[in-house]
């Protein structure tokens, strides 16, 4: 790093202690290690050319005070260590709840994330190996706080489903795969012969490569929005709001990728699979039948609900 | 078809989902707690968040995190508005005052402001048409004077020969009481003897308004004609000049005259001005009166003419009042009046019931926003007044 980028850090390590309302009595060089990690991580890494006004910008927007408590907790400040677990048991507490089975488990969960914290563990160097060194300023506090106590619990619930799960993985996949068969078989109607049958089988998983391949071309916000709709089953809002974009957006950008993805099947089957255009359409007017059947059988459902 | 185009994209996406055909394990290994909260709070640099996306859409893991910490972070996007240039100051004053609060209530205000003004306005059209009612019945009396006037436009050539007339003139202001008895039964039948909406009655009642220009010529003619000319006086108020033009047409059937009368009229007229000019007022006067009907056709050079002569008379007139005045007589805004008693008394008065006015009493102001005439007269005769307007006689205190 040259001397003017170190120079830029310092500067702005002075900056963020004036902002903070509480600066916790710390020395401007105690923060540049930390402030220079989180320019490497989040600019310096994807552009090693970045501007010195994009660095300062981005020290300036870093949580002055929330950074400031964290130095000083991992300098085993016992004030800011108060300060910290005062101001955020119940934010802790909250997200453990929302991540476990029962209370038990949530206050399991919540005890574990201070011990984290507070870094129970020694490192090499022979200092607590707190989680505390990965925060960065960037985002909350309370949101990073969330964020630990998040991957605690899938951790752990991994770790404890593995065990569970271990012996059922076999019949699972077995299901699974029959069910793969079967919605294949569904899906194109007036099955007649066997020829017809292997045929439609064979254009089904032509289609199904197709779709994936077209997936894949998508680009990343695209690919993500079609995993969140499609695949976590999220509502517009709510993967609008990991996009960072409005629902009526996230809608319309929808709209377009499915109209996208019909283009690039469409292509994919006539290029790669040697499709004629014609067998492509029938292909989907299948589908579309396919898709009446299934209303029907969906609205038949709710009636008897 | 493009609806269903997309449905069949749906469709196949949910049955790839439903499998997770799609999972690829993460290269690289998943993102830490703080790269999770600061892709959640979207507050990543561009590229670093891009890198990010990348990674979560092949990871189910870090996407369920970030769902998870999106969510409870509340992250609310505003929806994506079009810049609209900021309204301008009328549109947003426009805006306000439409704006349904205002609308609430201003506008039921607003209409029953407009429903008093009309009520208002109502009021005082029916005010004005009883005022157009009473000039109306004014010119009936005058028409009932055609006994009087007739005689003279008929015997317009006897008296132009006959010098008695300018005598008969002369005598006329001495015997300004004595004309009073005889102007009675003039104006008393005029109230009922014919209807004032008949045609014939219009005609003449157009006919006299054409001739309101002369009375001033008339002052000091003999008392019935003075009395045909205060009622003339009146219509003058209510009808302008112009309008005895454009009646000509009416007046031409109701006198029965051919061009050559209205001729000889016309030289009659300017030989009424002629001797007006030369002071000698009474003759001219009853020459104008006579002229009444034809004077209708007389055209702006003969108003013209009138008018001057109308001037000089005038200035006659102010020598005339100031000669009354030693007599308690005076003569305002076109009327004589008369002392008695100590109350002015208008001599076209006669007993009879009147209207009672204080002055600055609610009705006196009514009454002079009306007729400023009025005002005038009562400004400058003191003391209790008696004055016959339109009809009507008004005692002011």
């Amino acid at each position: 790093m040259n001397t003017e980028i170190e120079k830029l850090l310092n500067e702005g390590a002075g900056r963020l202690l004036t902002r903070a309302n509480d600066d916790r009595s710390l020395a401007r060089e105690t923060l540049v290690p930390r402030i220079t990690a989180a320019v490497q991580k989040y600019l310096l890494k994807d552009d090693p050319a970045t501007s010195q006004a994009a660095i300062a910008k981005f020290i300036d927007e870093l949580q002055a005070d929330d950074l400031c408590l964290i130095v000083a907790c991992e300098r085993s400040d016992e004030k800011a260590w108060s300060d910290l677990v005062e101001r955020f048991t119940a934010t802790v507490r909250s997200a453990a709840r929302s991540a476990s089975a029962n209370e038990d488990a949530a206050e399991d969960l919540a005890q574990s994330i201070w011990a984290e914290l507070y870094g129970l563990r020694a490192r090499e160097d022979g200092r607590p190996a707190s989680k505390l060194a990965y925060y960065s300023g960037r985002g909350s506090l309370a949101g990073w706080l969330r964020a630990v106590v998040a991957q605690l619990a899938v951790d752990t619930f991994r770790k404890q489903s593995k065990l569970v799960q271990a012996e059922e993985d076999t019949e699972l996949d077995r299901l699974a795969r029959n069910a793969q068969v079967g919605e294949g078989q569904a899906m194109v109607a007036g099955i007649s012969t066997p020829e017809e049958s292997m045929s439609n089988r064979f254009a089904q998983a032509d289609l199904q490569q197709a779709l994936n391949s077209a997936v894949q071309e998508l680009g990343a916000e695209d690919r993500l929005l079609v995993k969140l709709y499609y695949f976590d089953n999220l509502r517009l809002r709510e993967a609008g709001a990991v996009l960072g974009v409005h629902e009526a957006t996230a809608s319309r950008r929808l709209t377009r990728i499915q109209t996208d993805l019909r283009k690039r099947v469409a292509k994919f089957l006539v290029d790669e699979r040697g499709w004629t255009p014609n067998e492509t359409e029938k292909a989907f007017a299948e589908l579309a039948e396919h898709l009446d059947t299934d209303l029907e059988t969906l609205l038949a459902a709710d009636l008897r609900r | 078809m493009k609806q269903e185009t997309n449905n069949e994209i749906d469709l196949l996406l949910r049955r790839l989902g439903r499998r997770d055909g799609l999972s690829v394990p993460a290269a690289g290994g998943h993102l830490d707690a703080d790269e999770l909260n600061a892709y959640a709070e979207n507050v990543l640099p561009v590229a670093a968040r891009a890198r990010y996306t990348e990674h979560l859409a092949e990871c189910a893991r870090c996407r369920e995190l970030v769902v998870q910490l999106s969510s409870a972070a509340g992250v609310l996007v505003a929806p994506e508005t079009v810049k609209v240039a900021a309204p301008s100051v009328l549109k947003k004053f426009l805006a306000s005052l439409f704006s349904p609060m205002v609308l609430r209530y201003a506008a039921p205000a607003l209409g029953l402001i407009v429903v008093a003004v009309i009520g208002l306005v109502v009021l005082r059209r029916n005010n004005s048409r009883d005022l157009v009612t009473q000039v109306q019945q004014a010119p009936v009396s005058v028409t009932q004077n055609e006994p009087t006037a007739k005689p003279y436009s008929g015997e317009f050539g006897k008296q132009k020969t006959e010098p008695g007339a300018e005598s008969r003139g002369k005598q006329a202001p001495e015997n300004t009481k004595s004309a009073e008895p005889v102007a009675a039964p003039t104006t008393a039948p005029a109230v009922t003897p014919q209807p004032s909406g008949s045609p014939d009655a219009a005609g003449k009642r157009e006919q006299v308004a054409v001739v309101s220009e002369p009375p001033p010529l008339a002052t000091e003619a003999p008392k019935p004609v003075a009395q045909t000319e205060d009622k003339r006086q009146e219509v003058v108020i209510v009808e302008p000049p112009k309008g005895a033009v454009a009646a000509t047409p009416a007046v031409q059937p109701s006198a029965n005259r051919n061009f050559e009368e209205a001729r000889r009229d016309r030289q009659d007229t300017d030989l009424a001005a002629d001797r007006a000019t030369r002071g000698n007022r009474k003759a001219p006067a009853t020459a104008a009166s006579r002229s009444a009907g034809g004077i209708a056709k007389v055209g702006d050079n003969e108003v013209d003419k009138l008018g001057k002569a109308e001037t000089k008379e005038k200035a006659a007139e102010d020598k005339d009042a100031k000669k009354d005045d030693s007599a308690e007589t005076r003569s305002v805004g076109g009327r004589r009046f008369h002392k008695q008693r100590g109350i002015w008394i208008d001599t076209a008065y006669e007993s009879g019931s009147t209207t009672n006015l204080t002055r600055g009493s609610e009705q006196y102001r009514a009454l002079v926003g009306d007729e400023p005439t009025i005002k005038t007269i009562a400004d400058q005769l003191e003391g209790e007044i008696i004055v016959v307007w339109k009809g009507r006689a008004y005692r002011i205190r």
